[in-house]
């Protein structure tokens, strides 16, 4: 029997079809991947909001009275955005969050006594897909500004 | 012979081979267009964020600095005089007109006829300090003073986010922002 149809062999097309899905999974992995950096990056820039924003209620209640200021010292939980009030002492609590994400953490080091400045040190931290994320930020209030 | 070399002349795709292609290609298409869309969205969203996050910042930096290096006295009148003075006690006040040492005036208040915070002075005239990318919300600005002789402290309140007619929660971004400040020369 003469042979005259002309056809792709088995092995042509699943070299065809392997080469075709690897590069579709490559493609998807990128794709996942820069979509999940997206994400981190929308919660980076939430985060650091979140830290400016408790640094500018610190720093206002700083000018607002020093020496009530002072006594407030060691660790402080703030998982409230538009903050009112300090809460009591202690580190965030591991079921509360702030935007059901965050938590933030501000310590308090006061420097002499009386005090004449504080250390403060700002820390919004939250977990994404196993891996642990925070924003530092440290500042100096003193009592001469 | 010949007949048969005839009947075999095209050759064409059966009607299950055609099913399984559309087949796949309905399932992959959709997936494709969900990724793509997915990825635009958080585009958006950090777009917007940052966005609202800049000028959220500039413009509470810009009234910060402007207050506390500039303000001696806050009045509730123009021009500002010794009878218009306020921010004497503890009670908190609308904070209108700052006056600076040269006797000028000037304050910052929410334009609302386009929800940007603007800012007018005696010398300069109307600003707007924001675009109208951004909308502001629940704007104070107060004042107090804790004792006789002590600064007045300034109160200032607002709540930024873009301006967009839609109302999907998952685009919509929104920032507090908040803060005190001392008059440095009163």
């Amino acid at each position: 029997m003469i042979k005259n149809k002309k056809s792709f062999t088995l092995i042509e097309v699943l070299i065809f079809v392997s080469i075709l899905s690897l590069f579709f999974v490559a493609a998807a992995g990128v794709t996942i991947v820069s979509l999940r950096n997206l994400k981190i990056q929308e919660h980076k820039i939430l985060a650091t909001r979140y830290a400016q924003e408790l640094l500018e209620w610190l720093k206002g209640e700083k000018e607002a009275d020093w020496n009530q200021f002072t006594t407030y010292r060691g660790t402080y939980c703030f998982n409230s955005s538009s903050i009112t009030n300090w809460p009591t002492p202690g580190n965030c609590s591991t079921n509360s969050f702030l935007n059901e994400l965050y938590k933030r953490e501000v310590t308090l080091t006061p420097q002499g006594n009386p005090p004449y400045q504080i250390n403060l040190s700002i820390k919004v931290s939250w977990e994404e897909i196993g891996q642990n994320y925070q924003i530092p930020l440290n500042n100096v209030f003193t009592i001469w500004e | 012979m010949g007949i048969k070399k005839s009947q075999k002349l095209y050759k064409t795709f059966t009607l299950i081979e055609i099913i399984v292609v559309i087949a796949t290609i309905s399932l992959v298409l959709p997936a494709l267009f969900t990724i793509i869309f997915a990825i635009l969205q958080q585009q958006i969203k950090i777009q917007r964020l940052s966005i609202i996050k800049r000028e959220g910042d500039n413009v509470l930096n810009l009234m910060e600095n402007t207050i506390r290096n500039y303000s001696e006295s806050v009045h509730s009148a123009t021009p500002p005089n010794d009878t218009n003075k306020i921010c004497q006690s503890k009670n908190q006040q609308e904070a209108i007109y700052f006056k600076d040492k040269f006797n000028n005036w000037f304050r910052f208040y929410l334009n609302n006829n386009n929800n940007k915070i603007a800012s007018q002075s005696s010398i300069v005239g109307l600003i707007d300090l924001t675009s109208s990318q951004t909308k502001i919300d629940n704007f104070t600005i107060q004042c107090y003073r804790t004792s006789l002789y002590s600064p007045p402290v300034i109160n200032i309140n607002f709540t930024i986010s873009y301006n967009t007619s839609f109302l999907r929660v998952e685009e919509n971004a929104s920032l507090n922002y908040q803060t005190k400040v001392k008059l440095r020369s009163y």
